[in-house]
């Protein structure tokens, strides 16, 4: 054959496949343009100047691997499709005397094109929309300035390394395809798969085990660091038990469903039971994984919005004042100086105060057993977690100075606070120390600044700062040395953040630069100036959220195209043979719509169960990330789910238009 | 008389308007009970047409079927499914069993969607696969049998309701020699226990079983042969004869 041959009947090959071929042109121009925008992002050398660039970094870096994996997997999945229709073609080209190396070289020159089309445009519109996106990066980071748009050259070379590789690869594939190969089965490629599907038992029960496992280990779950241990876990059992459970445990309940002869041999149930076995043979994996990306995507936008959203919350839990002076291991004299210091500096720079606290404090992190009434230090946290508590030690002295009370303790008496209402009883020991509780109290008049609150806090005052070093010595080696306690000034400052920030930083070189503290080691939080840090890190987790989300609804979309084309194709001959055999029309149509409907709704359907289930599992997480406002977080999933439902529907129609189409 | 076809008349209009094209022109014959008739014709002839409007697929241009005394032209769309299921039974060139089903499923098919009950079914299935002989394939699905079995299989979801009139379309068509020879032989046992039945054929074999053969050309009916005390070979050459005069384009006297 003369070679321009080749180049024509790959023209016309890619003109004739259109309808499945644009959708895979689309993706591989989506992806690869998703992909050099994200390394566009990650790079720009913008970012490395501003304020939390290092968590935006980390975010988008991520993205890119996510996005990169993600491709790969796409693009084999949606090419696969394409061979599959065109197997009959490629087929027929052979017994018309094609050779297979004649059909690969039109194969190459096939691919060659649309990888051209594919790199041209998916470049093309990555540059076009990287500017878009950096826009709405700024928009969501609350940043002003600091990004540069340019075309990024690290960019377009990696994004073309990379896809060339993807498309040489998925190439090799279908030559491989092609060779392996006998016409006769090349021929009936589009039509496999219509043998009665086998019912596979110890599939299906072990997607049943899998899924309930991955259930329960979400539904129990009762402590923060525990969901973060097991969400991995789960997340694996619950998409095998997917897997399992579309692919064997649809068709085991339809065949015992044709078992049971009085509910089979029903009208309706009939032909929808047996279309449905048809079906699920053929669609399962598919829709496995629609129901996979569809409970992706649903995750990834309620949380990184509830994030985004709530994000003064977290920092609200995280900075109980907008301002924090942490004077680490100082003695009393010490602390008085840096307290005075700080003070005449607020008062000399005029700004108002308010809810100033201070209190000297040393922390353990303990396990507290409720029967001994014990708390003793744990060599094993992972074991124990749900017994450890972080347990404050202050002198008695902070709270009365705090409340303006005057409380007075013995040596062996302590006052408790534990804000998770942990009943601690009349009497507790450290090891050989006895100490009987004199009193609980609900405000200590400060809170501490936690930086995770999945684990329990109690609060112990006790008499003076001699008895909390007595409590060290009793955790041996356990927790080093003895130190001093340590001192914190907390306050906000009730003036625009700009004036925040100009007075801390003034607190903060005085301090730093005086040769009176040259021993001392200071931590100095605003709140001004670490929002920048949660934006860029929430901020950051929001945009990937809905870039991932954009993708992996593509994806969807494209996967429920694929399948209604295809269905539609398979379909046609029977809707023709049910009116012949006398249905009506408008009965095989309500029949056929009801088993689409159920198809495609099915793996919805299966994503907002295991919402539902992962709920309580992804709260948890949510606060140690400090976000602990669960009415958030339910409307922004209900949200979610909602604003996706529609979504999938319109799609679900649109394509469902292209289905009736190709029956009647 | 079971089927009256009066005057039948289809014209297909291209999509544009413009072209028009007379599949029908002017039909009429009849049917009684317990007749075997075979319809003939080149390609083209409006056999295909004419089964359709006896199914009540298709609507006239003009005239009138009648299946037992109704007319098939009135009826409205919701009760035209249902009649069909009661009344007709059909059997096609490439069998169209349904691969989802199992043979068995495919024979009760008519009867679930009359609604019928599971007990009633079986009894009625029962005989119907003991006559045909596919008692032993009857879990078997389409893919896993011959063609044979598969035309079988497609004859007994059409005779599973007794229905009134039974109309094939090629039956033959996809089957190779034995199996056409025992198919064929199977509906005259099939007449012979009283099946009125229709066949649309290009057989002169298959026609050969027939009680009757109508000759279409041209958009009606040509002529007719009668097997009267013939045997199959005496009206195969008969049949045979005919197509010659037909082809030839002479008229039927010369």
């Amino acid at each position: 054959m003369r070679s321009h041959m080749y180049f024509k009947l790959a023209a016309t090959n890619i003109k004739k496949n259109a309808k499945m071929y644009i959708p895979y042109i689309i993706t591989s121009i989506v992806t690869i343009m998703m992909f050099y925008i994200m390394i566009f992002l990650a790079y720009n050398p913008g970012l490395t100047g501003m304020k939390g660039s290092n968590s935006l970094g980390a975010v988008l870096t991520m993205g890119i691997y996510v996005i990169g994996i993600f491709s790969v997997v796409f693009l084999f999945y949606t090419n696969s499709f394409l061979l599959k229709r065109r197997k009959k073609e490629i087929g027929l080209y052979n017994i018309l005397g094609m050779e297979k190396r004649h059909i690969a070289k039109m194969m190459t020159i096939e691919n060659i094109y649309s990888y051209l089309i594919n790199m041209i445009l998916g470049l093309f519109f990555g540059i076009l929309f990287s500017k878009l996106m950096l826009l709405l990066l700024i928009k969501i980071l609350r940043a002003g300035t600091g990004f540069v748009f340019n075309i990024s050259t690290q960019g377009l070379y990696i994004t073309f390394i990379y896809f060339t590789v993807i498309s040489v690869l998925i190439l090799l594939n279908n030559i491989r395809q092609i060779h392996l190969s006998k016409p006769i089965e090349l021929l009936r490629g589009g039509n496999v798969g219509e043998k009665e599907p086998k019912t596979k038992w110890i599939i299906a029960v072990i997607g049943i085990l899998a899924m309930g496992t991955g259930y329960y280990m979400a539904i129990t779950v009762d402590n923060a660091l525990s969901a973060l241990n097991s969400f991995f876990i789960a997340v694996i059992l619950v998409i095998i038990g997917t897997y399992c459970l579309f692919t064997s445990g649809s068709i085991a309940l339809l065949k015992i469903l044709r078992k049971n002869r009085k509910y089979y041999y029903k009208t309706n149930h009939f032909t929808s039971v047996s279309g449905m076995i048809y079906r699920m043979k053929q669609n399962a994996v598919g829709l496995a994984n629609i129901c996979i990306l569809s409970t992706m995507v649903l995750v990834m936008l309620s949380s990184t919005v509830c994030l985004y959203i709530g994000q003064d919350n977290v920092l609200n839990n995280r900075f109980p004042t907008n301002t924090q002076i942490n004077t680490i291991f100082s003695n009393k004299e010490e602390s008085e100086s840096v307290s005075n210091t700080v003070k005449k500096i607020i008062q000399d720079s005029g700004y108002k105060i308010d809810a100033y606290n201070e209190f000297r404090f040393k922390s353990y992190t303990l396990e507290f057993n409720k029967e001994e009434k014990t708390f003793s230090p744990s060599s094993d946290i992972d074991l124990n977690i749900d017994m450890m508590h972080i347990t404050y030690f202050f002198p008695i002295e902070s709270y009365n100075k705090q409340t303006g009370s005057d409380i007075t303790l013995n040596n062996n008496e302590v006052l408790i606070y534990s804000p998770d209402n942990i009943d601690v009883s009349d009497e507790f020991s450290i090891k050989d120390i006895t100490f009987h509780v004199k009193n609980t109290i609900d405000n200590p008049g400060f809170s501490i600044q936690s930086s995770g609150s999945y684990m329990k806090l109690i609060y112990i005052f006790v008499n003076n700062e001699e008895i909390i070093k007595s409590v060290h010595d009793q955790f041996d080696d356990n927790y080093g040395d003895y130190c001093n306690l340590s001192h914190v000034i907390g306050f906000d400052i009730m003036e625009n953040e700009e004036k925040q920030t100009e007075l801390v930083s003034n607190i903060r070189n005085t301090l730093r630069n005086s040769e009176e503290y040259r021993n001392l080691t200071f931590q100095i939080y605003s709140t001004a100036e670490e929002r920048f840090d949660f934006y860029a890190l929430y901020g950051g987790l929001f945009f990937l959220g809905l870039f991932l989300g954009a993708l992996f609804i593509m994806a969807t979309v494209l996967i429920i195209y694929y399948k209604q084309i295809s269905e539609g194709y398979e379909d046609k001959q029977r809707f023709y043979i049910m009116q012949q055999v006398g249905m009506s029309k408008a009965e095989v149509k309500k029949s056929i719509h009801s088993q689409v409907l159920t198809v495609f709704f099915l793996p919805l359907v299966t994503a907002i169960i295991h919402i539902v289930f992962a709920f309580k599992m992804i709260t948890m997480m949510l606060e140690i990330l400090n976000l602990t406002n669960v009415s958030l977080f339910v409307t922004c999933t209900i949200a979610t789910v909602i604003i996706f439902a529609v979504f999938y529907t319109a799609v679900y129609s649109l394509t469902a238009r292209t289905y009736y189409r190709i029956v009647e | 008389m079971i089927l009256d076809v009066k005057n039948l008349k289809k014209v297909y209009t291209t999509r544009f308007g413009g072209h028009q094209v007379h599949a029908l022109s002017n039909v009429t014959f009849s049917v009684d009970e317990g007749e075997f008739i075979a319809i003939m014709g080149e390609s083209g002839s409006g056999k295909t047409t004419l089964l359709n409007i006896i199914a009540a697929l298709d609507k006239p241009t003009s005239g009138e079927v009648f299946l037992d005394g109704n007319s098939l032209v009135g009826i409205s769309e919701k009760q035209i499914s249902a009649f069909r299921r009661d009344n007709l039974g059909f059997v096609f060139q490439d069998f169209n069993l349904l691969d989802n089903f199992s043979i068995k499923d495919n024979i009760l098919l008519p009867l679930v969607l009359s609604g019928s009950t599971y007990e009633k079914m079986i009894s009625s299935l029962n005989p119907v696969l003991a006559k045909l002989g596919i008692s032993d394939i009857a879990d078997k699905f389409p893919y896993e049998i011959s063609g044979g079995q598969k035309q079988r299989a497609a004859i007994a979801r059409a005779i599973i309701t007794n229905p009134k009139l039974l109309l094939a379309d090629e039956p033959t068509g996809a089957l190779d020699s034995k199996a056409t020879d025992s198919l064929l032989k199977l509906f005259r046992k099939i007449n012979d226990d009283g099946q009125t039945v229709l066949m649309v054929t290009h057989s002169i074999k298959a026609a050969a079983h027939a009680s009757r053969v109508l000759f279409l050309r041209d958009g009606s009916v040509y002529h007719q042969i009668y097997r009267g005390n013939s045997s199959n070979e005496e009206l195969y050459q008969k049949i045979s004869d005919t197509l010659t005069v037909l082809a030839t384009g002479g008229g039927f006297n010369a």
